[in-house]
């Protein structure tokens, strides 16, 4: 359905799907995604040092915004929801964290 | 879909901050063979205002040093007379007992070399900070009496609704935001501490969680209490406090005040006579640093060095322990530079100006069986040690009730209709993504309700706001994460109507910037000398009424109530 009307004569300034919310969920299935990991995120974290199995840092975040990696067993910022507050760096055992400043107010 | 948990208790306390903290473990140490059960939405260890600790308090009232009425007094001038004198001075009086049970729990503050509390001078009358050199870890010493006295602690669940049976609080529903299951928990009492409305405003750095306040805390108590019917009372009298500009978090005039550090506009001048924080000072700030003198820096490179890298230590290691690095990235040292500030995005918290559920001086809100401390009660300029206090006031008040009255029942059918909007957003395909609609809710905020304040502009956000439930309705979320995200836009969304309709009622200006309406730019005594007061009406539109100030316990005269209208050091008189 959605190629149909990708095919339909365009016109500037009218809607080529039948609403907004089609129009949403064709830009949902576009392959351009992108996952926040490949970017530069505040939360550091030195693999090496990181012990795996290890989750303090994950249960300090009072954003949640960390994880572990299912492979690795590493962890990882998932979410970009970073409060800069330092909790998960001063709790790590073994000094693998290091917080930047968010891009927005560095 | 998983089963709902269900949990039971004597006492449920929501939110394991400061108030909460202290609420649970008190209420706990007098139910030593009851439940008291604490919901957290991070981690106890690291929650809330404190979670990096805290470098002093703000408002000791030391015997020898001042004295509760001295204190109900400045803090009655503070807010333009608009208080509970009542509240404030049962904090007044049982505050320093807090601060010796603290003590008892390993928390130290600052003593002179003869032993006695080494107070210091920030408020514009009367001496109250009193440091705390070592309270990067007062949150470890209240998770360890948590743990000590047997409190029941669930980490990682979000409290949704307090569930209410004959207008009485009977539990509350959750959310565990790392499994996604539906929590329903049975209480005998219910008490909030759910801290600030602190994702309402915007950050002018437009980043979502550079908020003053930990971004935990988007205003849940605020609007489960006013949707449990609960009374909000001065939500106009909005927080807005002098930040480091783009780090937006404190400078802090506090810490640096005592060891001789001062604000002052671009040609270095002072213009204030008083770095307290307040609705008035708040408005001399503001004139500043949007005038031709502006803006506005903290001055410390008068200092000698040591004393800069005592102030230095204290900023980077507490609260929020990263200014140093922020500052380190920018190139600015204290010894040398001036050091830029700015406002803050408004917010709603009592802890610093007024706003928050109405409670009385026992922490009762208007709902029986249901309890609020810290800054989202309504008792005003209660910081950290304020939220300690009336934690306790409350665990005791809860625990009265408790003996009395325990026959709620939960209602299944407002449960099942909680489950279905709380899980929604994860069925919902081509929902909004949360993000969007959060950051538009606070882009309207900042638009519109944001001082200087007018009718126009209110109500034009208002409007907004109103249409905002429909994109509430239209939230997705792909994981119990994000949908621990779109329920916080409801929450916010709530907060953003109150502050709209509250702003909007007030017809004149009161509190300095807090609520400064360009269209009645004077204060209004003889109209509007009341608190203004909302709830949720029989029709589930917003009611709002004038409540009326209760009579003083301690009076002032008519010059006293002046005196924080005199921030602004005065032109010096021409020479004649």
């Amino acid at each position: 359905m959605i190629e149909e009307q990708r095919t339909k004569k365009v016109v500037a300034g009218q809607l080529k799907f039948e609403s907004e919310v089609a129009a949403a969920s064709a830009a949902k299935m576009a392959p351009n995604r992108q996952v926040s990991r490949l970017f530069d995120v505040p939360v550091v974290v030195d693999e090496e040092r990181c012990i795996s199995g290890c989750h303090v840092c994950v249960e300090s975040c009072p954003v949640d915004c960390l994880a572990i990696e299912t492979e690795r067993r590493k962890a990882y910022m998932k979410f970009d929801d970073c409060w800069y507050c330092l909790a998960c760096e001063v709790d790590c055992p073994t000094n693998a964290i290091t917080v930047k400043m968010p891009f927005l107010i560095r | 879909m998983a089963d709902d948990i269900r949990l039971e208790a004597d006492i449920l306390v929501i939110g394991g901050g400061t108030a909460g903290s202290v609420a649970a473990i008190k209420a706990k140490e007098a139910l030593p063979d009851g439940t008291v059960l604490l919901l957290e939405k991070a981690n106890v260890k690291r929650s809330g205002a404190i979670a990096l600790g805290m470098d002093g308090v703000n408002n000791a009232i030391i015997p020898g040093h001042a004295t509760p009425e001295q204190y109900v007094r400045e803090i009655t001038m503070a807010n333009d007379g608009i208080v509970n004198q009542k509240a404030i001075l049962a904090y007044a009086e049982q505050s320093f007992s807090m601060i010796q049970e603290l003590e008892s729990w390993g928390v130290k503050f600052q003593k002179t070399a003869t032993g006695d509390y080494d107070i210091k001078k920030v408020h514009h009358q009367g001496s109250y900070v009193l440091p705390m050199p070592e309270g990067y870890d007062i949150k470890k010493l209240l998770t360890r009496m948590i743990r000590r006295v047997g409190v029941k602690t669930e980490n990682r669940v979000m409290a949704t609704k307090v569930l209410v049976d004959e207008g009485r609080a009977v539990g509350v529903t959750g959310l565990n935001i790392r499994t996604g299951e539906f929590v329903v928990v049975k209480a005998k009492a219910v008490i909030l501490c759910c801290g600030a409305a602190g994702r309402l405003g915007l950050p002018a750095s437009g980043y979502l969680m550079g908020t003053y306040e930990n971004p935990s805390n988007a205003g849940d108590g605020y609007a489960m209490a006013y949707r449990a019917g609960a009374e909000l009372t001065n939500i106009e009298c909005f927080q807005i406090n002098p930040l480091l500009k783009d780090y937006n978090g404190p400078a802090c005039a506090y810490v640096s005040g005592p060891f001789g550090g001062y604000t002052v506009n671009a040609k270095g001048n002072r213009f204030m006579l008083s770095d307290y924080w307040s609705g008035q000072m708040m408005m001399e700030f503001y004139k500043e640093l949007t005038g031709p003198n502006g803006p506005v820096f903290l001055k410390m490179n008068h200092l000698a060095p040591e004393t800069v890298a005592e102030i230095g230590r204290i900023l980077h290691t507490t609260e929020r322990p990263s200014r140093g690095r922020f500052h380190a990235g920018r190139g600015t040292d204290y010894g040398e530079q001036l050091v830029e500030m700015a406002v803050s995005e408004i917010g709603l918290c009592s802890g610093h100006s007024a706003s928050g559920v109405w409670v009385n001086e026992r922490g009762e809100t208007t709902v029986p069986g249901l309890y609020a401390a810290g800054d989202m009660a309504s008792v005003p300029h209660n910081y950290m040690l304020g939220a300690f206090t009336y934690g306790s006031i409350c665990a005791g008040s809860a625990l009265d009730y408790i003996e009395q009255d325990n026959s709620g029942q939960i209602d299944d059918g407002a449960v099942e209709s909680e489950r279905h909007r709380v899980l929604a957003p994860l069925n919902r395909t081509n929902g909004i993504q949360p993000h969007l609609l959060e950051y538009k809710l606070r882009r309207h905020v900042n638009d519109y309700l944001q001082p200087p304040k007018s009718a126009y502009r209110l109500q034009l956000g208002l409007d907004y706001f109103l249409r905002a439930s429909e994109e509430v309705a239209q939230l997705g979320a792909t994981d119990p994460h994000d949908l621990m995200r779109a329920l916080e836009c409801s929450f916010i969304r709530d907060c953003a109507e109150m502050a709209a309709r509250a702003s909007l009622f007030r017809e004149e200006s009161r509190w300095g910037l807090y609520h400064y309406r360009q269209d009645f730019p004077e204060i209004d005594d003889e109209n509007w000398f009341v608190h203004v007061n909302l709830k949720l009406g029989h029709d589930g539109t917003m009611d709002l009424f004038k409540r009326p100030v209760e009579p003083y316990v301690v009076p002032l005269d008519e010059t006293e109530l002046r005196n924080y209208r005199r921030i602004r050091i005065p032109a010096e008189p021409a020479i004649a």
